[in-house]
């Protein structure tokens, strides 16, 4: 017993080394310290030491928990070594210190640099990187929807970056009235981001019909200040003018048209009620315009008196349009626009 | 009124009952062919009736075509009854289909 009794902490030592030495030998524990070890390299942007760390804890258990983060980082590291990692190390840098989107020389010095990166995925997203400062920090859109373009034109890029440069560049275009940039750029790749080229496409198509309805509108305005000028000069009195142009029922039919519109949006409770006030007042000019003309210049004709009805027609469509898409363009998604 | 006013206005307003209806079947049938309505399993509730907002649009449209109906009534009450009869059929046939196509 005394003997068992001297020899228990010589025992218990060896079972407590024997543990620990069982511990460090086990492949999880070591394919552990090697994850560590990668992101401490990555950390210090020593990312060659990190891409090497973290395949070697892949190679050493496959099944260890931080293995599938290893295999996603080893992956992304590898897809972004051109130049061995030297253009991955301004980036980050770049990345890392906010100040330098804000600073106009950084930026500058990343476009010039990035110029002589080799190609391939850290060109594509520094340049995203620039443009995005152009954009945001610094108040540049030219430059900034240059970058974007170049990034999206990049065949080296990832279809993320191209992607998210064509969101940008949409979303740049958009802020400025000035679709053509994206026009453009979804014209040569419609299948990059399928639903920016719908955003597009729409936008397109609602700057083409304010175009229109501004023409035909300004037309008809024309057409109808002439009349309206001739009829004054040709009156007797002036006073009596209003009386022949605007009748009761063209008023009342505006006023219902624009109050009864409003009155519909509001017990609706979220809509806004702006485009069917301003399209009685439309409606209401137009009534004038309508009948200014016939008393300006009588035509017998037929075919020119539908003609004038039809463009009046034309006339009142263009006014609901622009009437809702100054207001409120939201109400045009779903019918194309 | 005068017999002739009153006589117009129930045209206008008859031609506007008819538009309302030629109005609610094509605001239904648009609402079908164009727009993905949610699944109804998945509807949790709505704080307003679709058949309701449908109804007072068609009811809006409806509104306007009575000053149409009305005018041409004053100026020609054959020609307004000549039309009121096509609208009538019009109606008829176009509530007929929306509800048997796109119900």
């Amino acid at each position: 017993l005394k003997g068992l009794g001297a020899g228990a902490p010589l025992l218990f030592i060896a079972l407590i080394a024997g543990t620990a030495r069982a511990e460090e030998a086990t492949p999880r524990a070591r394919a552990e310290a090697s994850c560590a070890r990668a992101e401490a390299a990555a950390r210090k942007m020593g990312f060659d030491e990190a891409l090497e760390a973290y395949r070697a804890a892949i190679e050493i258990d496959p099944s260890a928990p931080c293995a599938r983060t290893a295999r996603a980082r080893a992956d992304d590291l590898a897809a972004h070594a051109e130049g061995g990692f030297a253009p991955l190390r301004e980036l980050t840098a770049f990345r890392r210190d906010p100040q330098k989107a804000a600073d106009r020389a950084a930026v500058e010095a990343l476009e010039r640099d990035l110029s002589a990166f080799p190609p391939g995925r850290v060109r594509a997203e520094a340049r995203l990187l620039a443009a995005e400062a152009w954009a945001r920090r610094l108040g540049d859109p030219g430059r900034a929807i240059a970058a974007f373009e170049a990034t999206i034109a990049d065949p080296e890029a990832d279809g993320m970056t191209r992607e998210t440069a064509m969101s940008e560049l949409w979303a740049l275009c958009r802020e400025r009235g000035e679709i053509r940039p994206a026009l453009a750029a979804v014209e040569r790749d419609p299948k990059l981001s399928p639903k920016v080229t719908a955003a597009v496409h729409r936008a397109a198509r609602r700057e083409r019909a304010r175009l229109a309805s501004t023409v035909a509108l300004g037309a008809l305005a024309a057409i109808g200040a002439a009349s309206i000028a001739r009829l004054a000069l040709a009156a007797r009195d002036v006073r009596a003018l209003p009386s022949r142009l605007l009748r009761p029922l063209g008023v009342a039919f505006a006023l219902y048209l624009g109050a009864a519109g409003a009155v519909l949006v509001r017990i609706h409770g979220d809509g806004d009620a702006r485009p069917f006030l301003w399209m009685g007042l439309g409606v209401l000019a137009l009534t004038a315009v309508a009948r200014a003309l016939p008393r300006a210049i009588p035509v017998r004709s037929a075919a020119a008196r539908g003609a004038w009805a039809a463009a009046c027609v034309v006339g009142v469509v263009a006014a609901g349009f622009l009437a809702v898409e100054r207001t409120d363009p939201s109400y045009l998604e779903g019918i194309g626009f | 009124l005068t017999s002739k006013r009153g006589d117009a206005l129930l045209l206008g307003a008859a031609t506007g009952a008819a538009a309302a209806v030629v109005a609610y079947a094509a605001v239904r049938g648009a609402e079908r062919a164009l727009f993905l309505e949610p699944n109804p399993a998945m509807l949790i509730g709505s704080d307003r009736s679709p058949f309701a907002w449908r109804s007072a649009i068609a009811l809006y449209l409806g509104g306007a075509a009575v000053f149409g109906g009305y005018a041409l009534a004053v100026r020609s009450p054959p020609a307004a009854a000549r039309a009121m009869l096509a609208l009538v059929a019009a109606a008829v046939a176009a509530i007929l289909v929306q509800g048997a196509l796109l119900p």
